[in-house]
């Protein structure tokens, strides 16, 4: 079979990249142009900033991209592109550029849901297997899903309110960490000892997580003993919200793969970057005897490799768009997506 | 050949294509969906013309100020044109281009509303400039000058347009002409 190469392009937060993806595996060259240290300043993504260096960064990052991989656009099978969910104008500066280059060299154009790429970060230099439970982990999302096969998946589960990652950037800021918080916090967990105690999480039937009861709790506990001008053992409640989180994690995921009977289960998203995660996750698949997935540390933040990666799912399905996609904040990953 | 002019900077998407016989013109009102509308208009725009990308010779784009979604939408697919067909790109300022857009003999002044204030810029007869575009609250002192129409001359503008420096693709921005809150 002739080899594909798809072009992607990926800016749905504060990261403008590009790649060029073989056969949805290989990654052949990425380019990640971040603007964290910007934000930075600002203790967050600041939306309309993020949107202007997507505009200044766009054209860039895609040259970049074809210089690394000494390719043309006119090598490309097709090109695509994340459409939803994101920003909404950060969004709309890579959706627009890749109709662009669609429309230039007459290539079939590909939308890309974000959440489909994390879980086809997967793919990329290996390939998943199924049935299988997919936990998508980010600051956006915190859901549990089923894959009977590339072609079908439905939502098992989500969170209530927060996201997990939120949540990590939400104690990241009452511990005054810098953003971005995930990493920060994890960093402190890892030289603290669980000795705080943590509000019971949502632990129901359900696949369901609920994480606003557990950051009130954190938040409480600093502002209270601010006031009685007690100090804080930042690294020792670090690792306490950590534990706690993680352990509702996995009990989840444990639940839905024993429930539905299922030996795969992939890890996607930013806060699956997490190393204390990932170990626990690993751990309670080789305890059950479970094949898991999780993608390189690289593949887990936002990146345009996984949307390359879930580019080739959706071009062997012929699934094509017309220039009229428009780009959306919040539309969910849908079956029609893929069949 | 032709010039591909692209206008997104408020609610009415225009894109235009020009050369010294002929000018072409679609337009299209859009509730803040140009990302819908602006590429299919491109495609649509060269297809009934029997035209293809290849006819493109240069591009004139609107950078602003107005609407910062519109603007990154039309700039977009602008700087990506240019960077993968290797034409040269003009940027043209939105108050500018009304501006020229009306031949009245006497000071002329642009007028964009935004949601706090205007984005103002006076021309003389002679269109040079003798105010600046800028942002201001109130449009007092200014209420004597005649007020331009929010309308295109699409020939016009090129013209103009094409006098000034072509651009590196790579470095063209918009002109918000404001900050935004989060800078201040």
């Amino acid at each position: 079979m002739k080899d594909i190469y798809i072009l992607a392009i990926e800016s749905s937060c504060d990261e403008t990249s590009a790649s060029i993806v073989k056969n949805g595996k290989e990654d052949i060259a990425t380019t990640i142009n971040t603007q964290i240290d910007i934000h930075k300043l600002y203790g967050g993504v600041v939306p309309e900033i993020a949107s202007r260096l997507h505009l200044e960064n766009i054209t860039l990052v895609i040259d970049e991209t074809l210089k690394k991989a000494n390719m043309k656009v006119e090598d490309m099978d097709a090109i695509a592109v994340t459409y939803s969910p994101g920003l909404l104008g950060s969004l709309l500066v890579g959706l627009e550029s890749a109709k662009t280059l669609s429309l230039v060299y007459n290539k079939p154009f590909i939308k890309v849901n974000h959440m489909l790429g994390h879980i086809a970060a997967n793919n990329i230099g290996r390939t998943l297997e199924y049935p299988l439970i997919s936990l998508i982990i980010s600051g956006g999302h915190t859901d549990l899903i089923y894959m009977e096969n590339e072609k079908s998946f439905k939502y098992i589960g989500s969170t209530l309110d927060d996201a997990i990652g939120e949540c990590f950037d939400k104690v990241a800021r009452i511990l005054d960490m810098p953003y971005p918080g995930g990493p920060n916090v994890e960093k402190l967990a890892s030289t603290g000892k669980d000795t705080y105690p943590m509000p019971e999480i949502l632990n129901d039937n359900t696949y369901n997580f609920s994480f606003s009861g557990i950051k009130s709790h954190v938040n409480n506990l600093v502002h209270n003993a601010k006031q009685r001008n007690e100090q804080i053992r930042k690294e020792d409640l670090a690792c306490s919200f950590q534990n706690k989180v993680t352990t509702t994690l996995v009990n989840k995921c444990e639940k839905a793969l024993k429930d539905y009977n299922v030996k795969n289960f992939c890890v996607a998203g930013g806060v699956s970057s997490n190393s204390f995660i990932r170990n626990a996750l690993t751990e309670m698949c080789l305890k059950n005897n479970i094949k898991i997935f999780i993608p390189d540390k690289k593949y887990c933040t936002d990146n345009a490799t996984m949307i390359g990666a879930a580019a080739y799912m959706l071009y062997k399905n012929n699934k094509f768009s017309d220039y009229s996609v428009n780009a959306s904040s919040h539309e969910e990953l849908n079956i029609k997506d893929l069949m | 050949m032709y010039t591909l002019f692209l206008d997104t900077h408020s609610h009415l998407i225009t894109v235009s294509l020009y050369n010294e016989k002929n000018t072409i013109t679609k337009t299209q009102e859009s509730n803040s969906s140009h990302a819908v509308y602006l590429v299919p208009m491109i495609d649509s725009i060269l297809k009934e013309n029997n035209l293809t990308v290849k006819n493109i010779d240069s591009i004139v784009a609107v950078n602003g100020p107005g609407s910062f979604t519109g603007l990154r939408i039309g700039l977009s697919v602008a700087k990506t044109m240019a960077y993968s067909l290797n034409v040269p790109i003009y940027l043209i300022s939105s108050l500018t281009s009304y501006l020229l857009s009306d031949d009245i003999d006497t000071d002329k002044i642009a007028i964009i509303e935004e949601n706090k204030g205007y984005y103002i810029s006076i021309f003389n007869k002679n269109n040079e400039s003798i105010q600046k575009e800028c942002f201001v609250t109130d449009l007092d002192g200014f209420n004597n000058i005649h007020r331009v129409e929010e309308k295109l001359n699409v020939e016009k503008i090129i013209k103009f347009a094409k006098n000034t420096p072509s651009i590196n693709p790579h470095l063209v921005r918009a002109n918000y002409v404001k900050t935004i809150e989060a800078e201040k």
